[in-house]
């Protein structure tokens, strides 16, 4: 695994809250799950003109493949590469089920859970910081979310497969904007019931 | 109706979690007979005095209107190229269609009869109340403009960019979609695949606005689909017979009924069909 040089931005994100930064084209991303099973809720706009996002369909139809892993390629919804996933210990992050949010939480859990903190809310008040709204917030990715899609259809969020100290390794290929909600979800393993603090890294590789 | 399961003591969330998989999976509740039963029925005859609106879109066309709420929409396609839908709540168009609340609050990536198309809001948008082709692909979205069909302006992402420009909405307000007709599944392996269909058309869809909306579709074909040459498709906009009581899409899931009560909220329904 490549170490990350001292000169590293290092971005602790506590439990339950949004963050977001600009990483620029081929500067590295590390998002580390410091406590394990934690759900790292995450959205890439281009800098350059955020109408220009993060497609989750266009990247699960060209890699065939509803999972995230090594070797993935985030594309946009114009199919350029935003960011390249060059190392993944986990295997499987999820792309299809969403981040979650106060409403669907009602219908889900019931509406006794309407004023929980929820991801939706964090990606609303991060975007706000770019001039984003919630016309804005579109289908994300969900590092360190475990959610297999059996050959029958059914799909359920099951144990987070990482483990503590877990990390992967992104390379932008665009000047983005980048959105996390660190997951506050407690009504699904999404977070093992126990949402937790994670650490972002963003550093620009020593020319060679 | 069936008594959902209930707990005997106050749950943990894992507890919580684990009953509402087993209902939403199908080992408790009766979602999948009634499923079934429902996908055993013709689709009904429409009334003539009921046509709002009637249309036929080319292959690799595309199409946009409004519904109100309580309005069906009935598809007929030849053949199984797919049909791209989105939709957007009419007087609140931040309000937008979601698949991934749609396919995780369900339990299942198949959304078909009896199923709800939801909103990123927890509402209910559309109900679909047939669907004799049985399988729509909420995973792989549209065709981007390239090479591979024809002319660019012809691919799914260019039908719904326009469609939405035409209806106030920006490139911004074009997200993830869902496609009918489409018989997209993951393999044991993990990987996308276009299931052989059974049987060959015509095969109809109904879809019943749960709230004013927006729709859109795209009438090219499937991303996957082998067969790359749409036929042209039938669409009817009509007022779709009074929701009856035991409504399949209303009633069929825990989840449901809980999308519905919120749905029914922004017309100051406050009464629950049970």
């Amino acid at each position: 695994m490549l170490d990350a040089p001292n000169h590293a931005d290092n971005h602790h994100i506590p439990a339950n809250v949004g963050w977001s930064a600009i990483i620029r084209k081929g500067q590295m991303m590390r998002i580390i799950d410091l406590e394990g099973q934690q759900a790292v809720d995450t959205l890439f706009y281009s800098a350059a003109d955020t109408s220009e996002r993060y497609s989750a369909q266009d990247t699960v139809l060209a890699q065939r493949s509803p999972y995230i892993a090594q070797g993935s390629v985030l594309l946009s919804n114009d199919g350029r590469p935003m960011m390249t996933v060059l190392r993944d210990p986990v295997g499987a992050h999820d792309t299809s089920a969403g981040a979650c949010s106060c409403e669907a939480n009602t219908v889900r859990f019931g509406h006794e859970v309407r004023h929980l903190h929820a991801c939706r809310d964090n990606f609303v008040t991060e975007a706000a910081k770019w001039g984003m709204d919630k016309r804005d917030i579109v289908a994300n990715v969900n590092f360190f979310m475990n959610v297999p899609i059996e050959t029958n259809g059914a799909l359920a969020i099951s144990d987070g497969l990482s483990a503590p100290g877990n990390s992967l390794d992104l390379r932008a290929e665009m000047d983005v904007i980048c959105l996390i909600s660190n997951c506050p979800q407690i009504n699904n393993p999404c977070n093992g019931f126990n949402p937790t603090p994670i650490d972002v890294l963003i550093w620009t590789p020593e020319e060679v | 109706m069936t008594a959902r399961s209930k707990p005997t003591h106050s749950e943990t969330p894992q507890e919580r979690y684990e009953r509402l998989k087993a209902e939403g999976n199908g080992q408790s509740g009766d979602f999948a007979t009634r499923q079934a039963a429902a996908r055993n029925q013709d689709a009904h005859a429409i009334d003539a005095s009921s046509v709002l609106f009637d249309d036929v879109v080319p292959a690799k066309g595309y199409w946009h209107g409004r519904l109100k709420r309580g309005d069906g929409l009935r598809l007929v396609a030849k053949t199984s190229t797919g049909v791209a839908a989105s939709f957007w709540r009419s007087n609140e168009t931040s309000e937008r269609f979601n698949p991934g609340d749609t396919i995780k609050v369900q339990w299942t990536s198949v959304i078909t009869t009896g199923r709800v198309l939801l909103s990123d809001m927890g509402r209910a948008m559309v109900s679909i109340t047939h669907d004799d082709f049985g399988r729509s692909d909420c995973l792989a979205g549209v065709s981007l403009p390239g090479p591979a069909d024809g002319p660019d302006w012809q691919s799914g992402r260019a039908h719904f960019l326009r469609t939405a420009l035409k209806n106030g909405l920006t490139k911004r307000d074009v997200g993830p979609c869902i496609s009918f007709f489409a018989p997209v599944a993951v393999d044991a392996g993990g990987k996308l695949t276009w299931q052989d269909q059974s049987g060959s058309g015509p095969f109809t869809v109904d879809l019943r606005a749960e709230m004013d909306l927006i729709v859109a579709l795209s009438n090219s074909a499937h991303p996957m689909s082998p067969d790359r040459y749409p036929l042209p498709l039938s669409v009817t906009q009509f007022r779709a017979p009074p929701v009856a009581e035991d409504d399949l899409a209303r009633t069929g899931t825990v989840e449901a009924r809980r999308a519905f009560e919120n749905t029914d909220a922004l017309f100051g329904d406050r009464k629950r069909l049970s």
